[in-house]
């Protein structure tokens, strides 16, 4: 291979790619809607302030838009977030040297992007509560059928739904059933199961490009492209990589790792580990960064209307692309 | 801050008013004391049966290495927030080591102290109990303690252990993993104008296990420190600027105070400073610029430290008094088409004393370049370094690491206690050049690839001042960089007029099918020539000094300066009787400025493929073929009389298959490599082979009879193609709790 042949192996190899088709084949659908968030607002409800750590800065998880375009056999999704998307290196994360792009694989790791789909559009039809660790509900009026959990790790994150879900149920069976067996359990896991694919799905075809993240979720969950009269509720959390088998929960007292979905927490003062600016004896507090809601919602005032003491959390009002546009 | 007294007190007294001023503790309802764990077991197997610790490398002295051995170890995280302003942090942890389960618990065991005549290193866990490595200690750690004290202008405190990894990898960088908190120093941490100001300040205990001239920071080292400054400017999330500066000081007591009634006077030993300067502009999501300048300066007193190295000195700074400079411009261009198709550029250039003691060593990649592979990590063609000397075997393996390499910006490159399957660093001082990354991705499909153009700071001759002895320079070679890839830890050599072009395609196909298949392929290539000394001035003896037809060399030296002359480095043969029967030269005489040229053709292709079996179990299997035509001078250079030659034609092939599983919290995975490869020979004539008695046979493992010849160290280069067999593998087993 003589030395020359780089650069023309290059510009050959990306030339059939990207230049041989007719320009129309490669040129981006029209969108179905694009919502837009404001820039600078990825502080939850506030007070809440970015952890220590050195690879998580104020704007890595400012949502700015959303956006969705029809594809074959789906909808792609686009958010563009305020700053690059960080990228998994090859650093390792563990005592063997486990390299960080190898445990998320998919080309980020900093953030979960949760949608919630409202897709009836009939009020209260669907659930209301958002995925685990987000302590935060969807309003009733934008109730969801589908959810979509864009994270860095999407299978560990589903095992991981399923098993919560499976535990929560089997806690409730375990109370009310005089006697729970092994067929009893199984049949159990196999529903939830079941209920999690049909409502949940973790994208795995997902890229990165420079500060926006694409991924494709298909028709055969959503029942056919995205549409600009459902409504929509984004939220943007820090993403914990890492999933520990919590023991604090039974020996010391609570813990965060269990009880959330691969999900930074948020606690009072600042950590290298939480989100800082959380309040004192304050379990309600969500740990959402950012979230795109209906477009007359204050993002600040929506993630503090909580109450503590009635155990009501945040409800969230989501956006209508549709509505958004007349309202414009 | 002449000697860091000034600072000291300073960042002391900050501390202190920081504390005492901190509010009286608010009702802490939230205190809670949290003790999470990881308990990590590794299984190493491999078939060049070295057992002296679970991890496959080190070049420590004293320290084993092995590609065998089963171990386990556990660390226990401790974390308590007293209050709301007051988080207290601390970690025990044992370590793998050579804390084999073979060791039955790591008792018993010869002991070092009691054995007249000593027997050696402790390796593999034979001294039991008697040396910690063994004998399954647990060791604190990564004691600190926070304070968030709530103030406007401080945001936190940290006191103790800590990685540093806020700060900039050029200048002062995270501590590897491993180490993430080993050293321990004072952080400051704040903001000001609604956090659109930050800034951060500390004083890092300085390491005296490496960060000073020749690893060391002498004898006085309570004292020695690294200061960090550091601002950050983000007006809005499209625009960021920030500041940094660095100031080492490493002192010992000054010998010359007669005086001790007034205390003792200190003195530096080693001095370095950075400033540095940075930009990032995201106007647009498609598009986000960056810019970073850095300026350096280190000194080293000379009867402290190293005052000069030979031909092959090892520190992990320049000797004597340098500036450097760093810089590096990046733009990237995110899909600007909405045809998927984006490009990032990188433009760099590191200057050979560029020097900041507490730069990233490694697990950091300050270059968009994917660089060397790490197949290909040390001189020999077997990956080992001083091979042709009996007693050097290669430690890391045929196979080398995985992957492609880290590209640090210091000599203190530092891949040591690592595993075959981890990433590499190595040394980009000197590099300067431009990276251009194209990547194109619609639907299933991705693709990217580089184009990189590597010139050196470093191309000089005679170490860039030829008005010293060739062995007198300020620059430690550490090992010299021969063989096929780049030397993780080599930035200089004596001549070096050297460019590399690299080339890489990446793609990655997912069929749809299950939970979708990946299948990935790369094709890399490297060009690489280095005329190194390219100028007859420095040619080590004069023209016709060796008349040829068995007759001796005459042994005049040709002086490049003054009495200088490049002969003790490429001293003549003797004429011996080969094994043709023929009387000639042991090695070629060093007569033309062509006999150290290099020039590398390389190319690497893999294929593989990876599936989501289940939502717990990923697998994934990957072919590399590496081919390479090398020619890396010829006997007359001989691998500058170390290493074992690799002028020639390599070919390896690494399969590896990978897989990875979770269950109920517990991570499992495994790596297993079968490589194997040739290497043909090609050193060129002008010399006369001999044959291998049974003594250089026994001590350099080839057969009886087989040619090769003897340098000028003694050391032997065999001319037999060799055949590389290895297989390994790397088994794991993870629980966080």
């Amino acid at each position: 291979m003589r030395r020359a042949a780089i650069v023309p192996l290059l510009a050959l190899a990306f030339t059939l790619v990207a230049g041989l088709s007719p320009p129309r084949a490669h040129a981006a659908p029209a969108a179905i809607f694009t919502l837009d968030d404001p820039r600078g607002d990825d502080h939850g409800d506030g007070t809440l302030v970015y952890p220590l750590r050195d690879d998580l800065a104020p704007g890595d998880l400012d949502l700015l838009s959303l956006s969705a375009r029809a594809e074959k056999d789906g909808t792609t999704f686009e958010a563009t977030f305020a700053r690059p998307i960080r990228v998994p290196g090859r650093e390792p994360i563990d005592a063997g040297g486990t390299a960080l792009d190898r445990v998320a694989r998919f080309g980020f790791y900093t953030f979960n992007l949760d949608l919630y789909v409202d897709t009836d559009r009939v009020a209260g039809s669907g659930a209301r509560a958002m995925l685990p660790g987000r302590k935060a509900e969807v309003d009733s009026t934008c109730a969801w059928e589908r959810a979509i959990c864009v994270t860095p790790r999407p299978y560990e994150a589903l095992e991981a739904l399923g098993d919560m879900r499976f535990k929560a149920a089997k806690d409730s069976l375990e109370a009310s059933a005089a006697r729970v067996d092994s067929e009893d359990l199984a049949a159990l896991r196999k529903k939830i199961d079941a209920e999690i694919d049909s409502t949940v799905f973790f994208p795995t075809r997902v890229r990165v490009v420079g500060s926006r993240i694409r991924f494709f979720v298909p028709n055969a969950f959503l029942g056919g492209p995205a549409r600009d009269s459902w409504c929509y509720v984004a939220a943007v959390s820090g993403a914990d990589v890492g999933r520990r088998f919590d023991l604090g929960s039974t020996v010391l007292g609570s813990s965060d790792f269990a009880r959330g979905l691969m999900i930074v927490p948020v606690a009072p003062g600042q950590s290298h580990e939480r989100f800082g600016g959380g309040r004192e004896n304050d379990d309600l507090m969500p740990p959402l960064v950012d979230v795109l809601i209906a477009r007359d919602a204050r993002q600040e005032d929506a993630l503090r209307d909580y109450d503590r003491r009635a155990g009501r959390p945040v409800r969230l009002r989501g956006a209508v692309p549709a509505e958004a546009a007349t309202a414009r | 801050m002449k000697d860091g007294r000034m600072g000291v007190v300073l960042l002391v007294a900050l501390a202190l008013i920081a504390v005492m001023a901190a509010p009286a503790p608010a009702a802490t309802g939230d205190s809670v004391l949290k003790i999470t764990g990881t308990t990590y077991t590794k299984w190493l197997w491999g078939t060049h049966r070295y057992d002296g610790s679970v991890y496959s490398f080190t070049t420590v002295p004293g320290e084993g290495f092995g590609d065998n051995g089963q171990g386990s170890e556990l660390e226990l995280f401790v974390q308590a927030r007293v209050s709301k302003q007051v988080e207290v942090s601390g970690r025990i942890h044992s370590r793998f080591n050579q804390n084999e389960w073979t060791n039955f618990g790591g008792f018993g065991g010869r002991n070092p102290a009691l054995e007249n005549p000593p027997a050696g290193d402790c390796v593999g866990g034979d001294c039991g109990e008697n040396d910690p490595r063994s004998n399954q200690y647990i060791k604190l750690r990564g004691i600190r303690v926070i304070f968030t004290p709530g103030y406007s202008w401080l945001n936190s405190a940290t006191i103790g252990a800590n990685d540093f990894g806020m700060f900039d990898p050029v200048v002062i960088g995270k501590v590897r993993y491993i180490d993430r908190d080993n050293a321990s120093g004072l952080l400051f941490q704040g903001s000001a104008l609604d956090r659109k100001l930050s800034w951060d300040a500390t004083r890092i205990s300085l390491p005296r296990l490496w960060a000073g001239p020749n690893f060391s920071t002498g004898n006085f080292t309570a004292d020695d420190a690294a200061y960090g400054l550091q601002f950050k400017m983000v007006p809005s999330s499209q625009a960021e600027f920030g500041a940094i500066y660095e100031y080492v000081n490493d002192i010992e007591v000054q010998g010359l105070d007669n005086n001790l009634d007034n205390g003792t006077d200190v003195r530096p030993r080693f001095q370095n400073q950075v400033v540095g300067g940075k930009f990032a502009a995201h106007p647009d999501p498609k598009v986000d610029v960056s810019g970073a300048v850095y300026s350096s300066y280190a000194k080293s007193a000379s009867d402290l430290a190293p005052p000069s190295f030979g031909t092959n000195g090892y520190s992990p700074v320049v000797a004597g008094r340098h500036f450097g400079q760093l810089y590096k411009g990046d733009l990237s261009l995110n899909d600007p088409l909405d045809v998927g198709l984006s490009f990032q550029f990188e433009g760099f250039s590191i200057s050979p004393a560029y020097t900041s003691m507490m730069a990233a060593r490694r697990e950091t990649d300050v270059l968009l370049t994917e660089g060397y592979d790490a197949a290909f990590s040390f001189p020999g063609p077997d990956n080992a370094a001083y091979g042709v000397f009996s007693g050097n075997p290669t430690r890391i393996g045929y196979g080398g690491w995985d992957g492609t390499s880290h590209q640090v910006a210091t000599l203190n490159v530092d891949n040591e206690f690592t595993d075959f399957d981890e990433p590499r660093a190595e040394t980009a001082i000197g590099w300067k050049g431009l990276t251009i990354a194209p990547q194109f991705g619609k639907a299933n499909f991705d693709l990217s690839g580089e184009f990189t153009f590597l010139d050196y700071n470093t191309n000089w001759q005679a170490w860039g001042d030829d008005h010293r002895a060739i062995d007198n320079t300020d620059y430690p070679a550490t090992e010299l960089d021969t063989g096929v890839g780049h030397n993780w830890r080599s930035a200089y050599a004596p001549f070096q007029d050297k460019t590399t072009k690299i080339g890489v395609v990446n793609a990655k196909y997912t069929i749809e099918s299950g939970k979708g298949i990946d299948v990935f392929a790369k094709m890399k290539i490297i060009n690489e020539t280095d005329k190194r000394l390219n100028d007859v001035k420095y040619l080590p003896y004069v023209p016709g000094d060796c008349p040829g037809g068995g007759v001796d060399c005459n042994d005049v030296a040709n002086n490049y300066y003054g009495s200088f002359s490049t002969s003790g480095l490429y001293s003549n043969p003797p004429v011996i009787t080969g094994a043709s029967g023929n009387d000639g030269y042991q090695w070629k005489p060093f007569d033309s400025i062509s006999d150290d040229d290099r020039d590398l053709k390389y190319q690497m292709f893999s294929l593989g493929a990876g599936y989501q079996l289940t939502n717990d179990l990923y697998g994934s299997f990957t072919g590399e073929y590496y081919h390479a035509d090398l020619q890396d001078g010829n006997t007359a250079l001989q691998g500058y009389n170390l290493h074992e030659m690799a002028s020639g034609t390599h070919k390896k092939m690494k399969l590896i298959g990978r897989g990875k599983y979770v269950m109920g919290g517990a991570e499992l995975g495994l790596e297993y490599q079968a490589n194997f490869g040739t290497f043909e020979p090609d050193f060129g004539t002008g010399y006369e082979p001999v044959v291998a008695d049974a003594g250089t046979a026994a001590s350099h493992h080839v057969p009886v009879g087989s040619l090769g010849f003897f340098g000028r160290f003694g050391g032997w280069n065999s001319l037999e193609k060799r055949v590389f067999q290895e297989q390994r593998l790397k088994a794991y087993m993870k629980v966080q709790f």
